[in-house]
């Protein structure tokens, strides 16, 4: 056994320096983007800091706690988050039309976003578990498939479509990170795109406007894709230098919807700029082979699924939600980590970096 | 302790690799995308956002017009100005003193401006209703201080105006300023804040066809709102125009025609079922309605007793009163229980289950065959004819000719009326049918309810000359702005009558009776050069629902006094129109009804006959 104090040798000072530039950025850029909004400027960022000191103390308690334990917690996670998605649909708060939120005392906590953890421990478990050696086919994925379907079920009914498709991609991930045999993927890849008519019939009406939208945004100029227009003058008028800090017109002129939250890299594109964006997204990626590279450094094989599964998060996020406001993708309302604003969205990346930070810590105790 | 399944270290490296390439293509992909909008249109972009902004507006199509069958306009749109406010246009500082200045100018409250300018919800770039319908001095001083007003401006929303103010305006129905309930419930999903919605008739029930789809438009402004350039605009596809069957001189000789009373009055044409006239008094000016009415004027309308709202040829209900003897007689007929020669003695009175069921004439008719007793419309040759039935078969002929079940006119707000049965008794009142109750039913009275369209249905049905059931109808046509028929309404049958020709002319022929007999009830819907068949009724006003305590005696004798009804249909020989009034409280159907029926088949033969009117 380690001692406490060979542990604090371990900890992964890189690390938590690119959380801390990244964290400091989003702060930088979520003060920009809340200028003139309701409640003075200082509100949003003010607020986002306090989630944030939050988050890192998640994340410490986190990075000290075993992430072994979690093997063992893993059902019981998964059912409590299960009954949590119950109850927000049957006894939730609506907000924007869609049922996400439960109310404890004077916290809202939106249990889909945990879904996505509690899915990549689960199958992180599941594919451990599994006997046989991959490649998998139908028969060793079976399981898995309707331990993912079951809560992406649930979350499509708030309705949530971005988190639900989400949901679904960390569990695939995981999959294929294990292997999964190539003629199934060929063949399901033919099935879901015969599903796709009969998916598009159960949408609803304002997704498929969205996708529609996407596709040819002139089609509704006044409305959804008015935020796609906008958003990309914003990004495109940044040019290489940006417009400077805290002068960005097209936020600060509120032609911008969503600039403190989904839109927050037009507002630090237009901003700062080629130069300051790509450096953005440079981080990111770094942050993502970090994760990457945890996973391939972890001890034993639960550790190194569930650290490609939590990183296979933050890829995500980052991929939607920067290609969704530069227009490559439709509009799903996926928040960027660690910049949008949102509690339940830092705490998230926060729990992530833990469970990272958890597995780097132990990959040479045993 | 967790299971420890071995992967082999190239199998491993292999899948870091592909995803980290995963990774990395993605990654280059946006960033790729960022030189492009970045590098590449960068300048473009910059210039889009610096000197100019685009702002979003939704284009609304004209919406379509109500015609009647020869094209006279009878609702059609006007130019007005509503005062909105761009909330993401108003400057930072100094917002009170706009909304106080916005205020005095228009006259509205300082905090109700803030509040709608300031409330969460719809996104701050579109504009927000501040007040309807500005009057040309409230433009010209919003206009002149336009500089002060950043964000506030005058945009045009044309209203609904109905030229011929309150001619067929149950029908027409009016429009109203869209609620707050109805913005966010899926059926209005496109509407904006300061639109107008069909809110009752035809406006409504066609509100889709006749509002056609908003488009949008994007454009360039500059710092003052001044429109620069047109950047992206979906076009607006405007509504379509509805073509009525009602022949609008006609439906307003039979709005005269019934003048004061309360009532209504519907001409059918019996071969096609097109509705000519459709008439319920008293009615209302949809234009007040479209324009906004106060609260106490609003209150007025809806509190009146007369319900001015409701429109009587398809929601009033009435017992039909000895217009139905008609059925009766060709069920009785039909069924055989009586020849033309049978004979009932009538003394005045039938007692019946231990009580006198009266005829009208108390003095009695004496031996009266069916022809006699349809022309003086005798209640103990009925009764006698009602207790050879029974109430079901009463019931099956009824239905027939379409009572019991609403047309499916294309108006919301259609009764359908009740034709009751032993069934209908059982289930809804739990009780078994009583023998004496189809007497009652036997002169149209008891449970027996009709609306007058359902009468004019039935007229025309016992007219037509292929004993066809014919389907009212009040749409024409419809056709898109560019004046191309989009769709067309053929006559439809609703289902035909099984009687033989001699029946219905035995039955036809006491109508004649009814209008040119010596004991005829309904003379006084002679025509000079037009021969017409027609039936009386009085309905009795059984019970009273509303108290009555504390309003005009005059008014209660007036609400104690039967119903006068009138069917018919001309000419006899070759019969083209089919009519039904009802007045409500009118006393007899001979003096209160036939007169105006009178006025209407004059109209038709001067307008339908002699050849001025239809094609």
């Amino acid at each position: 056994m380690s001692t406490n104090n060979s542990l604090w040798r371990q900890i992964d000072y890189p690390f938590l320096i690119l959380l801390a530039l990244l964290s400091g950025l989003g702060i930088a850029a979520l003060w920009s983007a809340s200028q003139g909004a309701g409640g003075g400027q200082a509100f949003y960022a003010l607020r986002q800091l306090r989630w944030l000191a939050l988050g890192a103390g998640a994340m410490l308690l986190c990075s000290l706690f075993d992430y072994r334990h979690l093997y063992t917690y893993a059902y019981p996670i998964y059912g409590v988050l299960l009954i949590l998605l119950l109850i927000v649909l049957f006894g939730g708060t609506t907000s924007m039309g869609a049922q996400r939120w439960i109310a404890i005392g004077p916290l809202r906590m939106q249990p889909s976003e945990f879904v996505k953890i509690g899915i990549a421990i689960t199958a992180a478990r599941l594919f451990v578990q599994e006997g046989a050696r991959p490649p998998y086919g139908l028969r060793e994925l079976g399981v898995p498939i309707i331990v993912t379907l079951a809560p992406m079920g649930l979350v499509l009914m708030q309705p949530d479509l971005g988190t639900a498709i989400l949901v679904g991609a960390v569990a695939f991930t995981i999959a294929l990170f294990r292997g999964i045999k190539r003629k199934l993927l060929v063949w399901s890849g033919i099935l879901m795109a015969c599903a796709a008519p009969v998916f598009w019939n159960l949408l609803k009406e304002y997704q498929r406007a969205r996708i529609l939208t996407f596709l040819n945004p002139e089609r509704d100029p006044s409305g959804a894709g008015y935020h796609i227009i906008q958003s990309k003058i914003a990004i495109g008028s940044g040019q290489f230098l940006g417009k400077g800090y805290l002068k960005g017109t097209q936020s600060h002129l509120r032609f911008l919807p969503e600039r403190h939250t989904d839109f927050i890299f037009s507002v630090l594109a237009e901003e700062w700029g080629f130069l300051g964006s790509i450096g953005v997204l440079a981080l990111f990626f770094i942050l993502i082979l970090w994760g990457l590279d945890i996973a391939a450094k972890a001890r034993e094989p639960f550790g190194r699924l569930l650290a490609v599964g939590v990183t296979s998060i933050l890829f995500f996020h980052v991929m939607v939600n920067i290609a969704m406001v530069m227009g490559l993708l439709p509009v799903v309302g996926v928040p960027l980590p660690l910049f949008s604003y949102g509690g339940s969205s830092v705490l998230t990346t926060y729990l992530i970096a833990g469970i990272l930070m958890s597995i780097r810590i132990r990959r040479f105790s045993r | 302790m967790i299971p420890n399944p071995t992967a082999t270290r190239s199998e491993l490296k292999q899948r870091f690799v592909f995803f980290i390439s995963i990774v990395g293509i993605v990654f280059l992909i946006l960033a790729a995308r960022l030189f492009y909008l970045q590098i590449i249109k960068g300048i473009v972009y910059s210039n889009l956002s610096e000197n100019n902004r685009i702002r979003a507006e939704r284009l609304t199509p004209p919406r379509g017009m109500i015609l009647d069958r020869h094209g006279r306009i009878l609702a059609d749109t006007v130019a007005a100005f509503d005062a909105v406010v761009v909330p993401s246009e108003l400057p930072e500082d100094g917002r009170d003193d706009i909304y106080r200045m916005v205020s005095e100018l228009l006259s509205l409250d300082p905090e109700e401006v803030k509040r709608v300018t300031e409330e969460a919800g719809p996104p701050k770039w579109k504009p927000r209703l501040i007040k309807r319908q500005l009057t040309r001095k409230e433009m010209a001083m919003v206009e002149g201080r336009r500089i002060e007003l950043t964000g506030f401006e005058i945009v045009p929303n044309p209203v609904r105006h109905y030229p011929y103010k309150k001619l067929l305006a149950g029908t027409l129905g009016y429009m109203g300023g869209i609620g707050k309930k109805e913005l966010n419930s899926p059926e209005y999903e496109d509407y904006d804040g300061s639109d107008y919605i069909g809110r009752a008739g035809l406006e409504r029930q066609w509100e889709p066809l006749l509002r056609g789809e908003p488009g949008g438009m994007h454009t360039e402004v500059d710092v003052l709102g001044r429109k620069l350039k047109e950047i992206a605009r979906k076009p607006p596809v405007p509504g379509e125009n509805i073509y009525l069957t009602i022949d609008m001189e006609l439906q307003r000789i039979a709005e005269e025609a019934l003048g004061n009373n309360v009532g209504s009055v519907v001409a059918m044409d019996i071969i096609t079922g097109e509705l000519l006239a459709f008439v319920t008094e008293p009615t209302f000016d949809p234009n007040g309605l479209a324009r906004g009415l106060s609260g106490d004027e609003w209150a007025a309308l809806v509190n009146d007793t007369h319900h001015p709202l409701q429109n009587r040829p398809i929601q009033g209900l009435y017992a039909p009163g000895s217009t139905f003897k008609v059925v009766m007689a060709l069920a009785g007929l039909a069924e055989g229980v009586i020849t033309p020669s049978t004979t009932f003695n009538c003394t005045g009175a039938l007692p019946f289950g231990g009580r006198d069921y009266r005829c009208w004439k108390h003095t009695g008719h004496g031996a009266v065959n069916l022809e006699e007793a349809l022309e003086s419309s005798c209640d103990v040759y009925f009764y006698e004819l009602g207790l050879l039935l029974g109430v079901d078969t009463i019931h099956d002929y009824a239905t027939l000719f379409g009572l019991g079940t609403s047309t499916g006119l294309t108006i919301p707000g259609e009764s359908g009326g009740l034709v009751p049965s032993k069934s209908w008794k059982r289930r809804a009142r739990g009780e078994p049918w009583y023998p004496g109750e189809t007497l009652s039913v036997s002169i149209g009275q008891g449970y027996l309810l009709t609306t007058p369209l359902q009468l004019a249905v039935m007229t025309a049905a016992l007219s037509n000359p292929r004993s066809l059931v014919m389907e009212p109808r009040l749409l024409l046509k419809t056709e898109d702005a560019s004046g191309e028929v989009t769709r067309t309404f053929a006559p439809r049958p609703a289902g035909d009558l099984p009687f033989r020709e001699t029946h219905l002319g035995m039955v036809r022929e006491g109508m004649v009776k009814v209008v040119y007999g010596e004991h005829g009830t309904g003379k006084n819907a002679q025509v000079k050069g037009l021969k017409v068949a027609g039936k009386t009724g009085t309905a009795q006003v059984v019970s009273m629902a509303e108290d009555e305590s504390g309003i005009d005696p005059e008014e209660v004798a007036w609400r104690h006094r039967d119903h006068a009804l009138f069917i018919c249909y001309a000419p006899v020989d070759d019969p083209r129109i089919a009519v039904s009034v009802v007045v409500d409280h009118g006393g007899h159907g001979g003096s209160g009804a036939a007169p105006i029926a009178q006025k209407v088949l004059e109209a038709y033969k001067r307008l339908f006959i002699e050849g001025e009117g239809d094609t």
